[in-house]
């Protein structure tokens, strides 16, 4: 990248090791930052050192959080009985939007997937046992991906959970909201017959 | 640019970019074929059944320089019970990792992609998974050009020859054996044979004792595994569910 001054170059490497980000976007981000404020550049960053020097994984639900144990797992007022599983830090998030659920979760940080080479050792699922130990959790909410590698963790942790005596449910599965029955899948179509509900 | 139609089975996929899949489709016409599967990852994409791993689906592609992009698909069969049962799913991912890994891009083979059709369907709706699994060893292996050597020893050509020797490439007698050779009773070197002759519909005749299975399960993964230069990921897997195999021979 000699025809990029030093400094860009580097910016430009660095911004290409993000996911997502082709050499394209990252000279297009690089340029976009040194030719704006130079206030904005020092904020961002800024919130990237203290994003990563001030978050942890929270030694209760394994998420990402700035304080051990999070927010989620210190509230009182969350239903201690219910524990929904997900994948990722970010599925926290976006099941907490639907401010329908008030249980606690636990992160697993990835999915069995059996071809890529992640066994169950992988995951958090130690920690997950841990905290079954005490009998105090009734129900644990299986919510990994509908796709085979979120299907796999969701079978192999329904067998390892259900002899410990705990509920275990599925997420449903069934029709996009706003979508065309026409262009429905018939494996989502099949599911969402099987979870069917009177009116 | 050129649209083709393939009829294939998803062997594999990866997530490329925001929202979009690079999807590797085993098709009929070409063989394997790496393709874009453009917003797959989101929600209401129409491509979202058809690229799930497993399915079977009709293809609509580009073809383009570097990789392909798939237009549109329809399911022909989703093989759902292997995303339903654990043991099931394992297998198929063995199957499909295995195809994968000693296939290469636009070299097409009608005849693996009817066997591994057939293989999906026994996965899928069948008793026996090990012995389709060992099937499907063999006759991939066969159809590769690295077919076991089980007439004779390998190394001196004597009736004798009663081990497995995955370095040598099948039967060697007791004089040629080295440290890596594994003892072959009669009734699993019989069913190995038989597998290497037999149809697929053929298969169901067969009732290998667990003994013998455990045999086959000893050799011919590290047999495969020694022609294509890797250990491969989804057995250690399957090994890791290997309690529950063997709670029956049936599975």
């Amino acid at each position: 990248m000699r025809h990029y001054a030093r400094p860009i170059a580097r910016l430009v490497d660095e911004l290409n090791k993000l996911p997502g980000i082709g050499p394209k976007t990252a000279q297009r981000l690089a340029y976009h930052i040194v030719t704006g404020s130079r206030q904005d550049a020092i904020d961002l960053a800024q919130a990237i050192v203290e994003a990563r020097e001030k978050t942890i994984y929270c030694s209760v639900c394994c998420t990402i959080t700035d304080t051990d144990p999070c927010a989620i797992c210190r509230d009182e007022s969350r239903d201690r009985t219910t524990i929904c599983i997900v994948e990722e830090p970010k599925d926290v998030f976006v099941i907490e939007r639907t401010r329908e659920y008030h249980g606690l979760y636990h992160v697993l940080h990835g999915a069995i997937s059996p071809m890529d080479g992640v066994g169950p050792q992988d995951l958090k699922i130690k920690e997950l046992l841990d905290r079954l130990q005490d009998g105090a959790v009734q129900e644990v909410i299986l919510a990994t991906d509908p796709n085979i590698e979120g299907e796999a963790t969701a079978m192999y942790l329904a067998r390892l959970l259900k002899p410990l005596g705990v509920k275990v449910t599925r997420m449903a599965h069934g029709m996009p909201v706003g979508g065309d029955l026409e262009y429905v899948d018939e494996v989502t179509l099949t599911k969402a017959l099987e979870g069917r509900r009177e009116l | 640019m050129a649209l083709y139609k393939a009829e294939a089975v998803v062997l594999r996929s990866r997530s490329l970019g925001e929202a979009d899949k690079i999807v590797t489709l085993f098709t009929y016409e070409r063989g394997k074929v790496e393709a874009v599967a453009r917003g797959v990852r989101r929600p209401r994409s129409r491509l979202l059944g058809v690229t799930q791993l497993f399915t079977h689906g009709r293809f609509l592609l580009y073809e383009r320089k570097s990789l392909d992009t798939i237009s549109q698909g329809e399911i022909v069969r989703s093989f759902l019970p292997l995303r339903e049962d654990l043991l099931r799913m394992a297998h198929a991912a063995y199957v499909a990792e295995l195809l994968d890994r000693t296939t290469e891009l636009n070299d097409g083979h009608p005849r693996l992609f009817a066997l591994l059709l057939m293989v999906m369907e026994m996965l899928a709706t069948g008793p026996r998974l090990a012995l389709t699994t060992r099937y499907f060893e063999v006759q991939l292996m066969q159809e590769l050009g690295f077919r076991p050597h089980l007439d004779d020893c390998v190394r001196c050509g004597a009736q004798d020859a009663s081990w497995f020797s995955v370095e040598a490439g099948g039967l060697v007698c007791g004089r040629c054996r080295g440290a890596d050779a594994t003892k072959l009773d009669h009734e699993s070197l019989e069913v190995m044979r038989y597998m290497a002759r037999a149809e697929p519909a053929r298969l169901g005749v067969l009732r290998p004792s667990r003994r013998a299975l455990q045999t086959l399960e000893d050799v011919l993964p590290k047999y495969c595994a020694a022609r294509i230069g890797r250990w491969l990921h989804s057995m250690d897997f399957l090994l890791s569910l290997g309690a529950a195999e063997t709670q029956g021979v049936e599975r």
